[in-house]
C-alpha cells in the first residue's frame, strides 16, 4: 500500500520526502474511501442493488475492519472462471444477495503481474500500474454474471468427474 | 436474481461487463470518465455525480426527519 518508509517506490527520496509522499497518498486514500462510502450510502437509501469489487490482496485497507461490512464473496482464483490472473478479488452486494453457481473454465495461460509491461511514467519517475493488470477477461465477466447475479447454468464449462 | 430494468456499469472494466450483460440479453450501459476504446456510453465524471447525489440524498433525509415532527419538540440549539 506504499505507506512505509522502506517501500521500494521511495528509494531515491530522503525520509522527510517519503513522509510527504505518504501524506499525499493517505489523503488520496481517504478521498476515494469517502466516495465509496457515499456511493454505498446513496444506494442503501434509494434501495438500489449494488455490486462492486476490489482486489483482495494480502495488504488491503478494506480488510482491516475498515468498511461497512465484510465482502459477500471472495473469489480466490479467477483463473478457474476463465480469467488470465489468479488475482483474489472481493465482491460486496448491497440490497441483494448473490446466487450460487460455478462455471468452471480453466483454459487460459496464466499471466503474472511481474511479467506485464510497465505502465506509463507519471511524475517523479514513478510509474502507473500496467493497464493490462486491471483487465478482466470477457469469459470471466460472463461467468461471474451467470454464477453470482443471474444464477444461470451455462452449457460451456468443464465437467468434473464427481 | 431477476433483473427487470437496465444494468448500469461504472468505472474501469465497465465496458467488459456491459458487453457481457448485453450478450446475455440484459440491457446495460456503462459510465466512465475515460473512453479509451471508443465504446463508453456515458463519458462522465462519476466522482462529481456521486458527491452531488450524496449531498442531495442527505438533504432529503434531513427534511424527512423533521417533516412529521410536532413543532414544539424541535429545540433550536445555539452554541455559545
Amino acid at each position: 500500500m506504499l505507506m512505509q518508509l522502506s517501500d521500494k517506490n521511495y528509494k531515491n527520496l530522503d525520509d522527510f520526502e517519503k513522509v510527504q509522499k505518504i501524506l499525499l497518498r493517505s489523503k488520496d486514500r481517504q478521498k476515494f474511501y469517502e466516495l465509496l462510502l457515499k456511493m454505498v450510502g446513496v444506494c442503501i437509501k434509494k434501495e438500489l442493488r449494488l455490486v462492486f469489487e476490489n482486489p483482495w490482496a494480502m495488504q488491503h485497507y478494506l480488510k482491516q475492519g475498515n468498511f461497512l461490512k465484510n465482502p459477500t464473496i471472495v473469489d480466490t482464483n479467477r483463473m478457474l472462471r476463465g480469467d488470465y490472473f489468479v488475482k483474489p478479488t472481493a465482491y460486496w452486494f448491497f440490497n441483494c444477495e448473490p446466487t450460487c453457481g460455478f462455471t468452471k473454465q480453466f483454459d487460459k495461460k496464466k499471466k503474472s503481474i511481474n511479467s506485464l509491461p510497465p505502465g506509463r511514467k507519471i511524475i517523479d519517475g514513478q510509474r502507473m500500474c500496467s493497464e493490462e493488470r486491471s483487465m478482466i477477461s470477457p469469459d470471466y465477466a460472463r461467468n461471474f454474471i451467470c454464477d453470482f447475479i443471474l444464477g444461470k447454468k451455462q452449457e460451456i464449462g468443464q465437467l468434473s468427474l464427481f | 436474481m431477476e433483473i427487470k430494468g437496465k444494468v448500469h456499469c461504472f468505472f474501469e472494466q465497465s465496458g467488459t461487463f456491459k458487453n457481457e450483460f448485453k450478450k446475455l440479453g440484459i440491457p446495460a450501459e456503462d459510465y466512465d470518465i475515460q473512453n479509451n476504446f471508443g465504446q463508453t456510453d456515458h463519458v462522465v465524471d462519476l466522482f462529481s455525480h456521486i458527491e452531488r447525489e450524496y449531498d442531495k440524498t442527505r438533504q432529503d433525509n434531513f427534511r424527512h426527519y423533521w417533516a412529521g415532527r410536532p413543532r414544539h419538540r424541535i429545540f433550536p440549539v445555539y452554541l455559545l
